[in-house]
């Protein structure tokens, strides 16, 4: 009994030292991609493919999102404010419910599964086949060379991504509403129009920058520490999603809390939702 | 900032023929539990081929890792051209880097890059070179190699032997003092592998420097090699010309040399004898 407790409090131990130096080696990491960035900034010659591996090829799936996301949306709520007489809210509810959180938190898990996935394999590739050593002996820092472009193309590009499913789903949510059910078109778009804010929007696009950030960041990291082999490689690829999703949904939380105590302490009101 | 190649070239003053230009002092390397270098000792001479022989696992690539400063060493010092890899900066590093051409076992060619920007690479990232110019390089280093008209594929459309000697051609792109070759003709058929044994010696007449080979193949030891020595159990256990090595009566590198399992049984024997 006592041996296996012993042996519990080790794996406890070892699984914490793992975490530890797990978290020590990422924040390393971060550390000498940021000194390069500051160093050398990037060229458009390595930033360039990447824009349009990271932004123009996940169009087709964002849109696939966004359109989804609203129609669902659509379908859940109009029958019940209907039921209620509050049908004209739908667009509202909708509306709110794709820019603050829907739009940026979908946006993003799609996109750990869509380019974080694709960054970790396509590294963690080139780890096993020695290309990164290679770059290495050419004296070509592989930090500088794929990491700061890569985390660039997806620090800007993902919110523009998050914009645009957040366009498409409120479009999604008006054709369920007005053409499928009839719902009124001016109603869709009034009450949209009132209730939400500037702020709404910019809270949603800028949790999109952090999550844009920790694609990259934990992506490339599992790439360039990838196993040897096929199964490293397809390891690192998964692992890769499951943390940065995890880690959106944690930045989302802690980004809600910041949200609503910086628009209270701006605006000097109680959030909405949250008044008497 | 890129330089010209009058700058690259007075960073990289010419060793004499036979000046130790890489040397390995006191070396331990372990992974976890197994020790793969236990004291080695080695130099390497400017004008020479090396051949560095062992069983697969000894850590011929490990050795010529720790060379061009991809690993560090548990103890000991790796001193190349007179500076001690572990006290230079990252980008003293990288100057003596351009110094060295590396052949990898895999190729290791960049797949998302044509031949051209493989070959010119270095050329492309650190010399002002003019795109004209560095085209015209690319294509006298695949001449150098046996090819032609290949420099807009991309490597999948490459075979094994072509993928060798593009990636040979990357290495020897600036004219390098030090090349390392890690498992040249591994994975090759004999008559492939015997074309870059005649490139290896061919890039020796021609560059004149200093060749490092790791490998198993005895083939291809004895038509390339000026200089064999072999690795085994973490330490060096011959140094010899290839004449040297032919008699030599040491039954772990005659069992070596033939491909015979049971002589290295009677040293292994006789290794427990001793003990």
């Amino acid at each position: 009994m006592r041996q296996r407790s012993m042996s519990m409090i080790a794996s406890v131990g070892a699984m914490t030292e793992d975490t530890v130096a797990e978290f020590g080696a990422m924040s390393l990491f971060t550390a000498r991609m940021f000194s390069w960035i500051f160093r050398s900034f990037t060229r458009w010659r390595l930033l360039a493919p990447q824009l349009y591996e990271i932004g123009v090829r996940s169009l087709p799936v964002i849109f696939a999102t966004g359109a989804f996301i609203g129609m669902v949306m659509a379908v859940q709520v109009y029958f019940q404010l209907a039921d209620l007489g509050y049908k004209q809210f739908a667009g509202l509810l909708i509306n709110i419910s794709v820019v603050k959180e829907l739009g940026p938190v979908l946006a993003g898990v799609m996109l750990a599964g869509r380019v974080g996935g694709s960054l970790s394999a396509e590294l963690g590739t080139m780890k096993v086949t020695e290309q990164i050593d290679a770059l290495t002996t050419l004296a070509a820092n592989p930090i500088r060379y794929l990491v700061v472009p890569r985390f660039l193309a997806c620090l800007f590009l993902i919110p523009f991504l998050t914009v645009y499913c957040d366009c498409i789903g409120v479009l999604g949510g008006y054709a369920v509403v007005v053409w499928i059910y009839g719902g009124s078109a001016h109603d869709y778009w009034f009450y949209s129009q009132r209730s939400i804010e500037t702020f709404d929007v910019l809270a949603g696009v800028s949790k999109s920058f952090l999550f844009g950030a920790v694609i990259a960041l934990v992506s490339c990291y599992k790439g360039f520490n990838c196993k040897p082999g096929a199964e490293g490689v397809g390891r690192a690829a998964t692992e890769s999603f499951v943390l940065s999703f995890i880690s959106i949904l944690i930045i989302n939380f802690f980004m809600a809390v910041f949200f609503k105590a910086f628009y209270g302490a701006i605006w000097g009101l109680v959030p909405r939702g949250m008044g008497s | 900032m890129r330089a010209t190649v009058e700058e690259l070239s007075a960073k990289r003053p010419v060793p004499k023929a036979g000046e130790d230009v890489v040397c390995l002092e006191g070396l331990y390397k372990s992974f976890g539990p197994l020790k793969v270098f236990d004291g080695i000792d080695l130099k390497f001479r400017y004008d020479q081929t090396t051949v560095v022989l062992g069983r697969s696992g000894t850590g011929k690539s490990v050795l010529l890792k720790h060379i061009i400063g991809l690993m560090k060493p548990d103890a000991g010092r790796v001193v190349v051209f007179g500076r001690d890899l572990q006290e230079l900066d990252q980008a003293e590093l990288e100057n003596l880097r351009l110094r060295f051409g590396m052949l990898f076992q895999s190729s290791a060619l960049f797949d998302s890059m044509d031949v051209n920007a493989n070959v010119g690479f270095l050329l492309y990232e650190h010399t002002n070179l003019s795109e004209a110019e560095i085209r015209k390089i690319v294509r006298e280093k695949l001449d150098m190699v046996g090819l032609k008209d290949v420099e807009n594929r991309m490597p999948e459309e490459l075979s094994g032997g072509m993928k060798k000697r593009v990636a040979l051609a990357r290495a020897i792109a600036m004219d390098p003092q030090i090349i390392l070759y890690d498992e040249p003709t591994t994975g090759l058929d004999p008559v492939t592998a015997d074309s870059i044994n005649d490139l290896i010696v061919k890039m020796h007449k021609q560059l004149r420097n200093t060749s490092i080979v790791v490998t198993h193949d005895i083939v291809s030891t004895f038509k390339i090699a000026h200089r064999i020595v072999m690795l085994h159990e973490g330490k060096i256990i011959l140094d010899e010309t290839p004449e040297g090595v032919r008699n030599s009566t040491d039954p772990r590198v005659q069992s070596f040399i033939r491909g015979d399992a049971s002589l290295e049984a009677v040293a292994a024997k006789k290794t427990g004898e001793e003990k």
